[in-house]
Parts: C-alpha cells; sequence; structure tokens
C-alpha cells in the first residue's frame, strides 16, 4: 500500500495539481508523521459566463503532502499551478491535546509555464475538534503574487504600458471546512473559499477577480496511524 | 487502493488536471500617455513588426504589358518611399514647383506614370462638400424643401419679444428689448427685412454697424463668397455666434424666457442647433436652449445675479473665474468645436504663443504622441468624422492595412503633409461654424513573354482613409435626412462654384461619393493584398463589385473630373493671437509632385500564382510614379487686416512663384 502511494505521489506530484485548497486544521502533523490529501477544487467567478459556463476548465486536482518537522510544527509540499510548487511552514499555538487550536503560518510559491508567478503568503487558521469524529476549521490568508506574463507586443504609438508597481496582487483568501474521520489511517475534508482581491498591480498585465473556490479531499496517512486529534 | 490499478489511474488522471492560472481573473492591460509627451521620431518602418498572413483565396488579376497575371498578395508586403529630389534628372519632377491645381499638375506631367493621391480624391471632394454645405445652407435659411427654416425661426422668435416688450414684466421689457435688437439685426444681415417697431431696427443697424467693424469675424470667407445670399447666411450666423456684438446675460435669459412660452419656436430653434451640430461639431459654448431650463418663465428674470450664478454652476465651463479666452459665452447660435480647437484653447487661452510655434505642427504633434484621441463619440459632427479619416495618415501603424505596407520616413513625411493639406480644406468648408480660436489581346507569340511585376497602386493604397472618408458621408446623408426632412436630399441640388447648381440631386451626388469611396476603398485595400473592410450592413446597402466599377472609372479618368479640376487653394483663419494683435492662418498655397516608388519588400513579395497566357515571370521590380501633393502653409497676418477671401488668396498665388512669395504679397509673417 505505502509503495503504491509512495508511487502515486511521486507520479501525481510530477504531472500536475493546483495547491489551492488549505486542506487542513490548525493542529500540526505529529513529528515524523507524514500525511497526504488527494481531491478536487472547483472554482467560479464572474467571468464564467464570457468562458462559455462553468466547465472542465474550472475543475482541477489537488495534491499536497504535511510532515512534521518538530513539536507543534510541520511544512507542507504542494503542487502549485502547473508547473510549480508551494510550501507553508505551520506553527501550532498550543498543544496538540486541546481540542481547540490556532496556528500560524507563512509560505511561498513559484511557478514558471508561460506566465511566471512568484507568491508569498501569510496567514492563520482555527479548528475545534468535535468528538473524535470532526474538526471544523476556518482560516485566512494574505497571498501576494507577483506575475510576470510572457513577452507583450509593443503598445501602439504615443503609448506605453503602466509601469509595474512592485507591490504585485494580493488576495485575501478566507477559508471555512470540516475535516471528517473516516477511519484511523483516512479523513474527508469538505471546504469552501471565498478569495478577495485586496491590491492590484497595474503593470503586471494580469488581474484577480473574486473567486468562489470549493475543494473535496481525502487525507491519509503514510506508514503510519494517523492522529488526527 | 494499491490493489485497484484502475483507481489508481483515476486519481494520478484528476490530479494531473489544474485550474489555469488565468482562470483566476483577467488580462488587464493598463496603457498610459503623457499629455507632454514628445511625438516618436518619424522613422521607416521595421520589416519585423510587419505579419501579414496568407490568405488562399484571395488572388487579383493585374494587367502587366499584354500578361495578365494571377497574384496572390495577401502575405505581400508592399514598400512606398518618396524619391529624393534630383533636380540634375531631367526624369524627375521638378518638387519645388507650385501648380494651381491637380488637374494642371497632371496635364504638365502628362506621359508619367500618375498615381491618384488621397489629395486628388480630396481634391475631388472638396467642391462637393463645399456645394453639398452651401446647399444646405440656402435650403435651411429659406425653409425650401428644408424642415428647417432659419429666416422664419428668427421672425417669429422677433415677434416674441417683441411681444415681451410691451406685456412683460418690468424687468423683463428692457431685457427682451436688448434681445430683440439683437435679433432684427440678424434678420437684417440674413436678408430679411424683420418687422419691428423702428427703434428696434435704428438699434439694429447700429449693431451690425459694430459688427461690420469687426472683418475678421463678418467678412464672408470660403464658399460663402460664391453667392451674396450664402454671404448673407455667412454674415447673419456669424453674428449669431454673438462673439463680436456681445448681448447682456440678461437679453439671453429673456430669449430664453420668450422661447419657453412658444414651444414650437423653441423645438424649430433647437433643430437649427442640432443642424449645426452635426453638420460640423457640437458647441463648446452654450446656447439659449441651455438657458431655457433655469428660465422656465419670465419671473425668474427678477433675480439675474441668481439666475446668472445658477447658469454658471450649471456650465462651469462659462465661469467668470477663467480667463476670457478660456470661456465659454452664451450664444444664440454658438459656433462649433473640433480637437484642433480644443487643444489651442487648452494651451494658448491663457498664455503666449511660443515664438516659431507652428500650431499646426502642435496638433500633429499630439495626434501623433497620442495625447488626442479623435475616434468620433455618437455627438460628433461630420468635422470630426472627418478628421478621424485623416488620423490614418498619422498613425498608419494602426491601421488594418499596417501589416501590409512598409512605409519610408519620407513616405511618412509626404503622409504628413497629405494630413496638413486636406485638413486645411475641410477646415474651410466649415470655415464659418468653426470657431477661430482665441490588358490588351492575347499575343500570338510562341516565344513566352517575360512579366516584371511591381506593385500595381490604381489609387494611394490607404484604404482605412477611403472608408472612414464614406462613413462621414453616411453620417451626413442621416443627419440630413433626419433634420432638413426626408425630400431635402431628393430636391436639393449642390451649389457650384460662381453660383450655379449641380445637374444631379445632392441624394444621387452623395450616393455616387459614397459608393466610389467604398469602391476606392475595395481597390486600395486589394492591392496591398486585403479584403474590403466594409460591414454587412455596408456591402448589403453598396454592393461593392458595382462599387469598385465605379471607382475604376473615376481613377481611370480622374484628370478629366470637373471637380478635380476646381482650384484647390483655400485660406482659413485658426487662432487669434491677442498678444501679437495677429491672426494665424493654415493654407492651401498650390499642388506639388513628388515621386512615389513602390516595390514589394524582399522576401515579402507575392505568390505569382499565373504570369498569363504566353508570359513568363522574370523578377519583382520597383515602379516609380508621379504624385501630386498639397503645399500648406501657416502664416499671421495683421489682425486689422480683413481675411482674404478665397478670390484674393487666389490672385495672389497666381502672381507668386513660391510659398514664401504668397506669405509676402499677403503682408504676413
Amino acid at each position: 500500500v505505502t509503495r503504491a502511494l509512495v508511487l502515486l505521489a511521486t507520479v501525481s506530484l510530477g504531472a500536475a495539481g493546483c495547491g489551492h485548497a488549505l486542506g487542513q486544521t490548525a493542529k500540526t502533523e505529529p513529528v515524523g508523521h507524514t500525511r497526504m490529501n488527494v481531491g478536487v477544487i472547483a472554482v467560479t467567478n464572474e467571468n464564467d459566463e464570457a468562458r462559455h459556463g462553468f466547465n472542465l476548465r474550472n475543475v482541477g486536482g489537488e495534491l499536497s503532502t504535511r510532515v512534521g518537522l518538530a513539536e507543534n510544527v510541520d511544512v507542507g509540499v504542494s503542487t502549485w499551478i502547473i508547473p510549480g510548487i508551494r510550501s507553508d511552514l505551520k506553527w501550532s499555538l498550543f498543544d496538540r491535546h486541546h481540542p481547540y487550536a490556532l496556528a500560524l503560518r507563512a509560505g511561498g510559491g513559484l511557478a514558471a509555464g508561460s506566465t511566471e508567478v512568484v507568491m508569498a503568503m501569510a496567514g492563520t487558521i482555527a479548528s475545534y475538534d468535535l468528538g473524535k469524529i470532526a474538526t471544523p476549521y476556518v482560516g485566512a490568508t494574505f497571498a501576494n503574487h507577483w506575475v510576470y506574463p510572457g513577452r507583450q507586443p509593443p503598445p501602439p504609438r504615443g503609448e506605453r504600458y503602466a509601469p509595474r508597481a512592485g507591490y504585485g496582487d494580493g488576495l485575501l483568501q478566507l477559508a471555512v471546512g470540516l475535516q471528517l474521520v473516516q477511519s484511523r489511517g483516512a479523513v474527508w475534508l469538505f471546504e469552501y473559499q471565498y478569495w478577495r482581491p485586496m491590491q492590484n498591480d497595474p503593470g503586471d498585465f494580469y488581474k484577480f477577480v473574486p473567486n468562489h473556490v470549493a475543494f473535496v479531499g481525502w487525507g491519509f496517512c503514510l506508514a503510519s496511524d494517523c492522529d488526527w486529534f | 487502493l494499491a490493489n485497484r490499478p484502475s483507481a489508481l489511474v483515476a486519481c494520478v488522471a484528476i490530479l494531473s488536471s489544474c485550474v489555469p492560472f488565468d482562470l483566476f481573473g483577467e488580462e488587464e492591460i493598463v496603457r498610459q500617455h503623457d499629455e507632454g509627451a514628445a511625438p516618436p521620431a518619424i522613422t521607416d518602418d521595421r520589416i519585423e513588426d510587419k505579419h501579414p498572413v496568407l490568405d488562399p483565396t484571395l488572388t487579383i488579376q493585374e494587367p502587366f504589358g499584354s500578361c495578365t497575371v494571377t497574384l496572390n498578395k495577401s502575405a505581400s508586403v508592399t514598400k512606398l518611399d518618396v524619391v529624393p529630389s534630383d533636380g540634375g534628372n531631367a526624369d524627375s519632377p521638378d518638387v519645388e514647383r507650385l501648380y494651381g491645381g491637380y488637374a494642371a499638375a497632371a496635364a504638365a506631367l502628362s506621359g508619367r506614370p500618375l498615381l491618384p493621391t488621397m489629395e486628388v480624391v480630396n481634391g475631388w471632394l472638396k467642391p462637393f462638400d463645399d456645394g453639398l454645405y452651401a446647399a444646405v445652407e440656402l435650403h435651411a435659411q429659406g425653409g425650401v424643401d428644408s424642415a428647417i427654416d432659419k429666416r422664419a425661426v428668427l421672425r417669429d422668435l422677433l415677434a416674441t419679444l417683441i411681444e415681451r416688450t410691451t406685456a412683460g414684466t418690468v424687468v423683463e421689457r428692457p431685457l427682451a428689448y436688448e434681445a430683440a435688437t439683437h435679433i432684427a439685426a440678424a434678420s437684417k444681415l440674413g436678408g430679411a427685412s424683420p418687422i419691428a417697431p423702428a427703434d428696434v431696427l435704428v438699434a439694429a443697424d447700429g449693431l451690425i454697424a459694430k459688427f461690420d467693424g469687426q472683418p475678421v469675424v463678418s467678412r464672408p470667407l470660403g464658399f460663402y463668397g460664391w453667392t451674396p445670399m450664402l454671404g448673407a447666411i455667412y454674415r447673419q450666423d456669424r453674428f449669431l455666434q454673438s462673439s463680436a456684438v456681445v448681448p447682456s446675460f440678461g437679453a439671453f435669459a429673456a430669449t430664453a424666457s420668450a422661447l419657453s412660452g412658444v414651444p414650437d419656436v423653441a423645438a424649430r430653434y433647437g433643430a437649427v442647433l442640432d443642424l449645426y451640430s452635426g453638420l460640423t461639431n457640437p458647441f463648446f459654448h452654450r446656447s439659449v436652449r441651455d438657458l431655457m431650463p433655469l428660465v422656465p418663465t419670465s419671473s425668474a428674470l427678477a433675480d439675474l445675479p441668481s439666475l446668472e450664478t445658477a447658469f454658471h454652476s450649471s456650465f462651469p465651463t462659462t465661469s467668470s473665474s477663467l480667463p476670457p479666452s478660456c470661456r465659454a459665452h452664451l450664444a444664440f447660435v454658438p459656433s462649433s468645436d473640433d480637437a484642433s480647437n480644443r487643444l489651442f484653447r487648452g494651451l494658448f487661452c491663457n498664455a503666449s504663443i511660443p515664438a516659431g510655434t507652428n500650431l499646426i505642427d502642435v496638433l500633429i504633434a499630439r495626434i501623433r504622441s497620442g495625447a488626442i484621441d479623435l475616434t468620433p463619440t455618437d455627438k460628433s459632427g461630420w468635422s470630426d468624422r472627418q478628421l478621424y479619416a485623416l488620423e490614418t495618415l498619422l498613425l498608419p501603424e494602426r491601421a488594418p492595412e499596417k501589416d501590409h505596407l512598409f512605409l519610408t520616413r519620407r513616405y511618412k513625411e509626404k503622409l504628413v503633409e497629405t494630413f496638413k493639406t486636406i485638413l486645411v480644406e475641410n477646415r474651410e468648408t466649415h470655415v464659418k461654424e468653426l470657431e477661430t480660436v482665441g490588358g490588351g489581346s492575347v499575343s500570338a507569340q510562341v516565344e513566352p513573354i517575360p512579366v516584371d511585376v511591381y506593385p500595381q497602386l490604381p489609387v494611394e493604397p490607404f484604404p482605412t482613409f477611403y472608408l472612414r472618408t464614406a462613413r462621414a458621408y453616411r453620417f451626413v446623408e442621416t443627419l440630413l435626412e433626419a433634420l432638413m426632412g426626408p425630400t431635402f436630399l431628393s430636391r436639393s441640388r449642390r451649389v457650384l462654384e460662381g453660383g450655379g447648381e449641380a445637374d444631379e440631386p445632392l441624394a444621387n451626388e452623395l450616393h455616387e461619393r459614397i459608393a466610389r469611396l467604398y469602391g476606392l476603398h475595395a481597390i486600395a485595400a486589394a492591392s496591398i493584398g486585403m479584403r474590403p473592410q466594409l460591414s454587412a450592413e455596408e456591402a448589403a446597402d453598396y454592393p461593392i463589385e458595382k462599387d469598385v466599377a465605379t471607382a475604376r472609372a473615376w481613377i481611370d479618368g480622374w484628370a478629366q473630373d470637373p471637380d478635380v479640376r476646381r482650384d484647390p487653394r483655400v485660406i482659413v483663419p485658426i487662432f487669434v493671437d491677442h498678444d501679437r494683435k495677429q491672426i494665424r492662418y493654415w493654407a492651401v498655397v498650390g499642388v506639388r509632385a513628388i515621386e512615389v516608388e513602390a516595390r514589394f519588400y524582399p522576401d515579402h513579395e507575392p505568390q505569382v500564382l499565373s504570369p498569363g497566357a504566353y508570359c513568363v515571370f522574370r523578377s519583382f521590380v520597383s515602379r516609380r510614379s508621379v504624385a501630386f501633393i498639397g503645399k500648406t502653409i501657416e502664416l499671421s497676418l495683421p489682425a486689422s487686416t480683413p481675411p482674404p477671401t478665397r478670390d484674393e488668396f487666389r490672385a495672389i498665388c497666381d502672381r507668386s512663384r513660391t510659398a514664401a512669395d504668397v506669405v509676402a504679397a499677403l503682408g504676413g509673417t
């Protein structure tokens, strides 16, 4: 099983994945434990109609893994956009045996397709264990993106493109989710995010619009039993 | 999962997809331009910027001697250059020589290949424009075959005002009296015999004398010198523009009050405003119609200072805090505005023109730098639409034909001259309304005939210019049908220089011009490997094959066209330079001949699909032809000098050898 899952992770990481889901509670993975999430996200926004409605382009895969580094500290890695990678470090502020948890996280991402994107993020997650079954969680993350599109055609004569302001395109990502235990080895994740643009660099040829992001995922542990709570 | 390979594959497939980054947002292109930015230097085009796309279905047959060659030019690039003047070469035209017209120049250079330039096309259009405008003026003045009758509007307004001088409130009476004297004066200037008390008519004579003391405003220019009636209309309407003899605010308010009480007259007055707003351009200054909502009844006249404050609040450009020459004023029928007036007002209304500044070059620099956008709006009049057609000469890189034409620096400089010439000619048509601011048979030979292929340019290849000009005429057609009535165009004929009338009704001539311009557009487009850019509606209204045939017939005989043979030399006042007590003029002083070379850009030649029967393709070569362009000048005359009429100006041109001689003979600098 382990070999199969490692194979899955390796292939998927090498292939694709979006990395847009939060997919975690405020609790960190125990030291040495490795957890993986696989799932599907769906995105909708005001431009759907102009893009021939909600279609397969609005749906994508999600794959991420988290490893416990120290007591109350873990690190996550996921594919991001295509081809790219995203990583975040999470520090849980309370002992993991409490039902409540509050964590701070920070990280970044790098994608290098036809459009290159550099991302830095910081945020917080709060969660509460309801018995040994469910853990609702909320998160707020500010993710700032520096977008570098491919070569643009020259502007019309007499005009110039607005210069890059440098502050990038900022998104406030608000998340609400629920982690449901399936077994000792697996959980289900249901999550909704609202992304609100906070700043826009006029010189990067890109502008975020408000987005609604839904995620359904399945989490499982590698090599050992999970300690979900 | 390890026991279920299919599930594994499914998972990998899902995970292999990703919502693309662009879905979370959208492309956003923010462009900027600097109002004060210098225009880019005029340079040769770059071939790497040309990206013509091959259209295998777009073929054209062109005669080269006895061979009819089938070409596909869709992926070709035609290079246009002006051959530098070579005074020592007897084959080169004398670029310094000024001709009195295009036909005269063509006759002098007969036997040489001639390229009908856009100046020639405009030389054909200009007499029509003048004649059309003159016909509208004459019909709108008297109401003959016209829904607009300016003389009747003035008569009825005068009667209403005179009635208010006796029946109005105490405050209203003197204001109505003052307004009545102005309307009576305008009526007299327009050739009418207004019915009014003797004292009103005497006062009106005093206003006329004051008006006549300002020949810069009152002297009929352009086509308005053709007939006494046109001259009378010019003087009447210039007077109603209320810049030479200025009524008080109270007089305008009393007129607004009077019009509020006679909705029929107010509606007919509004139609007059709409006519000039469309036939030339919308106004910068304000009309009495703008004042009417503030003066619904004569009781509003009781507190004139408050009324004036309310008016200035409603129309901030009329604020007395602005320098007088920057300020909009009230007028019975305001003059029209345009892009150049807006520019000059913005730059110089509160500042002196720097020494050595050439206004037309300032305008051109602003258009080329992108500081002025000439794209017409729904409210734009004919003048703005004519100017938009010219924009493509200064910004050829924005036109659809940009990928098919390689223009050298010298050719672009020629296009700037073309812009100047046509701008001045068009402006002169609107002189009253535009304010002065401050193959052969098949060969029997057995041996194939070698054929050299070069760009065949039946007309100067700028299809966008012809298309936009046709669309400007369609605007005029729609405007006149709406405002002058549905029968105006079919029953009226354009006025000819000298006073006669054209043989054909305006409707026919207008239709012919539009069709021929669409045809010229299609011919110009085909000559450089493009399809016509007509909309579906245009193509339905004007079948392109017929238009092309009409245009070809004109191209074959343009030098004999009576309108092209008319004298293109005109002069028009542009700007009052108060500091120097001078008036700036733009003038077209004659026609020059230049030599134009056209060749296919290397590696961007057309496909030779067939060299024709008994012919064999040999090479691509260049082709030189003579093109005629106008010679424009900008000059200043003392403000005390009456503006020269066309006849006076042309007589001076005839006596002068060079442009400098013309300026000197006019007493200008």
